[in-house]
């Protein structure tokens, strides 16, 4: 099947001439002198599914409210398609929201709640009832019009809060933890959903989440929050493999880090003296990092090589005791001792029955690594 | 206290039990009542103590005679008095109800809009004046409206007025004291209903494009119903049957049933009389209570699936 090359394929934030479709220009928000969103500008383009993750109190929340309008920034701008809606309030926005707990009018049924914003709007009665049979349809909810609320579980709500605030086209639409409250198995199926549907209708989506995995398969961009601050806003798999922090590359799965000493560095690589490995780790690419400052060296334990016998390399190499294995299914994570006490984690696919395995228990192993798995953090 | 029940055998969380004791109470305190004001109201007058016939008679041949006299009904039917004092009552309990539904609603949607702890202390001013005597209450009206009173002396003082103004001895007075005196029963129950309202479904409306008063017309309102409706019968079924407000602030042109069943009964001394009135009331009643009692079923259902 031929796929639609769409506007986003084109990733307009590699572009500078892109002319970005949401705008947010130093925008802060201040709660009885505590800043929940310090200095934030941020630029966003149309069809983008743009997410933002952090944990919770970051400030995550205050922003999208003041996107939707519910919450005034104390500082800062905000465009949305080029137009100045900083100072509008909610009803005036052509923004519309999904909230986390779906907030279905409690007193109307699936078609009414649909059908109020078009109300609103005083849309011919006619035309009210196309387009709420249209949205219905688009999230698979036709035969639920005439229910109640509380007559739906809560998979069904969720759609038909989706459906709400799709009725109206929204120049931008925005989705407060729109997965949080279902289960699992029907997290992972609705995360697909959800992007089809994005993509079906066009409209731009941010949403916010805790949910770093379901940041990372949803989203065309993400910007990764903490204490109000963004501290980094890229694809998912640029946040995951060159976080630019210690602080996302925490937040974002897990990973192993070597403190060490810049005893070389040039444009295409940084040797490092570290003495928790006790070998020199090069890193295959440059940082801002003179010769004789401290950094960390970070891998992610995918792509620690485990083995009994020693490499064929004299860097990026180091020693350790198993002292614990992780059975997760597909995968196992083993948990190395170093001699300085550290514990490093390297997580092989199970290619061999458990039974079978070459590294168990309290094995001297050697962990490794190729340089340009490992990267260098100086924030 | 575990062990005497137990030794009793009472377990007063039981099924039987927990049906058992609200219809016992029930009919310990309203079936039974009722049905002796009803036996009233079908028996003959009589002189002596106690001032009617007795409904049912054994004759000294062993003949059993149950005499049911309609005719209290059928006198109240006679005299237009009677209905006047039925529609006056209604038409005074409905004001007394609008006007507490109007002060009362806002009020009690700043309560439930305040922080947790200003809504305590807002709580306990509502609930404050219950702990001076009503009566009391009412009579310090009098203070206030008289032709002598407060408001009456500090316009003429003011020279705004050259007569005091009738404000007291009539209609107006009476309303005026059923909204003060009963305002809490509408504020009460109209509270319990507002803050239970999820406050981002009016951030949902307002999301979808509708403005502050569209918001609150479609969405609290009609969420806030039962409490509407708690809260109305709440203030008109008592209202309705006022006796102390009307006596004391309506002066000899209000004539409220409550008025009228008093003077049957003690002025008069027609028992008979004033227990049909009483019935006839109660009849009147039941419909707003039905009414309550869907509207209460209702949110029930809208409750259970949250």
């Amino acid at each position: 099947m031929k796929q639609k090359q769409r506007r986003i394929d084109l990733q307009p934030w590699q572009d500078s001439k892109a002319k970005p479709y949401i705008h947010l220009e130093g925008v802060s928000k201040e709660f009885n002198g505590v800043l929940a969103v310090d200095d934030v500008t941020l630029s966003i383009f149309q069809e983008e599914f743009f997410s933002l993750l952090g944990p919770s109190g970051c400030g995550k929340t205050t922003l999208l409210r003041m996107l939707s309008g519910f919450e005034m920034p104390t500082k800062g701008k905000i465009y949305i398609d080029g137009v100045d809606v900083t100072r509008r309030p909610a009803y005036d926005r052509p923004v519309n929201m999904m909230f986390q707990s779906y907030a279905l009018f409690p007193h109307m049924t699936v078609e009414q709640n649909i059908a109020f914003g078009l109300k609103q709007e005083r849309i011919p009665r006619a035309e009210i009832q196309e387009r709420v049979k249209e949205v219905l349809k688009l999230v698979q909810m036709e035969k639920y019009g005439s229910r109640a609320p509380h007559q739906l579980s809560g998979g069904q709500k969720q759609r038909v809060a989706l459906a709400r605030s799709l009725v109206k086209r929204p120049k931008l639409l925005l989705l407060d933890e729109p997965l949080a409250a279902l289960d699992k198995r029907l997290r992972e199926q609705t995360q697909f959903e959800l992007v089809n549907i994005q993509e079906k209708v066009g409209i731009t989506f941010i949403m916010v989440t805790h949910d770093q995995e379901e940041a990372m398969t949803m989203s065309t961009r993400l910007g990764v929050m903490d204490h109000g601050r963004l501290r980094q806003v890229s694809t998912p798999n640029e946040v995951y493999e060159y976080p630019n922090s210690e602080y996302v590359a925490d937040f974002i799965g897990s990973i192993n880090k070597f403190e060490g000493l810049v005893t070389e560095v040039d444009d295409n690589h940084i040797l490092v003296d570290s003495e928790e490995t006790g070998s020199e780790l090069y890193v295959g690419h440059s940082a801002d990092a003179p010769v004789g400052s401290h950094v960390k060296v970070a891998i992610r334990p995918e792509k620690m090589m485990i083995d009994h016998a020693a490499p064929n390399q004299k860097k990026n190499v180091t020693k350790g005791i198993v002292r614990d294995i992780g059975y997760l299914g597909d995968v196992s994570i083993y948990h190395v001792e170093l001699k300085s006490g550290k514990i490093v984690l390297a997580t092989q696919p199970n290619l061999v029955r458990l039974a079978e395995r070459p590294v168990t228990w309290d094995d001297t192993v050697y962990l490794f690594w190729r340089a340009e798995n490992s990267i260098v953090l100086t924030a | 206290m575990k062990s005497i029940l137990q030794k009793l055998k009472l377990n007063f969380t039981s099924p039987f039990w927990v049906t058992v004791i609200p219809f016992g109470w029930l009919l310990l305190f309203f079936l039974i009542p009722f049905l002796i004001v009803l036996k009233i109201s079908l028996s003959d007058l009589k002189f002596g103590l106690p001032p009617y016939a007795p409904l049912i008679e054994w004759t000294s041949e062993g003949l059993l005679i149950i005499k049911i006299n309609l005719t209290n009904y059928t006198f109240i039917g006679t005299d237009s008095l009677y209905l006047f004092a039925y529609l006056d009552s209604l038409a005074i309990a409905l004001l007394g109800t609008i006007g507490c539904l109007c002060i009362g609603y806002p009020m009690a949607y700043g309560i439930a809009k305040a922080s947790p702890s200003k809504r305590t202390i807002l709580l306990m001013l509502i609930i404050l004046p219950f702990w001076t005597s009503f009566l009391l209450r009412v009579y310090a009206w009098i203070g206030i409206l008289s032709p002598q009173g407060y408001i009456n002396t500090l316009l003429i003082n003011l020279g705004l007025i050259s007569s005091p103004l009738s404000l007291i001895d009539n209609t107006f007075a009476t309303v005026l004291g059923i909204i003060y005196c009963y305002l809490p029963f509408m504020i009460l129950p109209l509270y319990a209903f507002l803050e239970k309202i999820d406050h981002t479904l009016l951030e949902a409306a307002y999301d979808l494009g509708a403005r502050p008063f569209q918001a609150f017309i479609r969405i609290i309102w009609p969420l806030s119903r039962p409490g509407v409706i708690a809260g109305s019968l709440l203030v008109f079924i008592p209202a309705v049957g006022e006796f102390v407000i009307p006596e004391l602030l309506g002066g000899s042109q209000t004539l409220m049933i409550g008025k009228v069943i008093w003077n049957e009964f003690f002025t008069n001394r027609t028992w008979p009389v004033a227990a049909a009135l009483a019935v006839i009331m109660l009849v009147f009643l039941i419909l707003p209570i039905a009414i309550f009692q869907r509207y209460q079923e209702q949110q029930v259902r809208f409750l259970d699936a949250e």
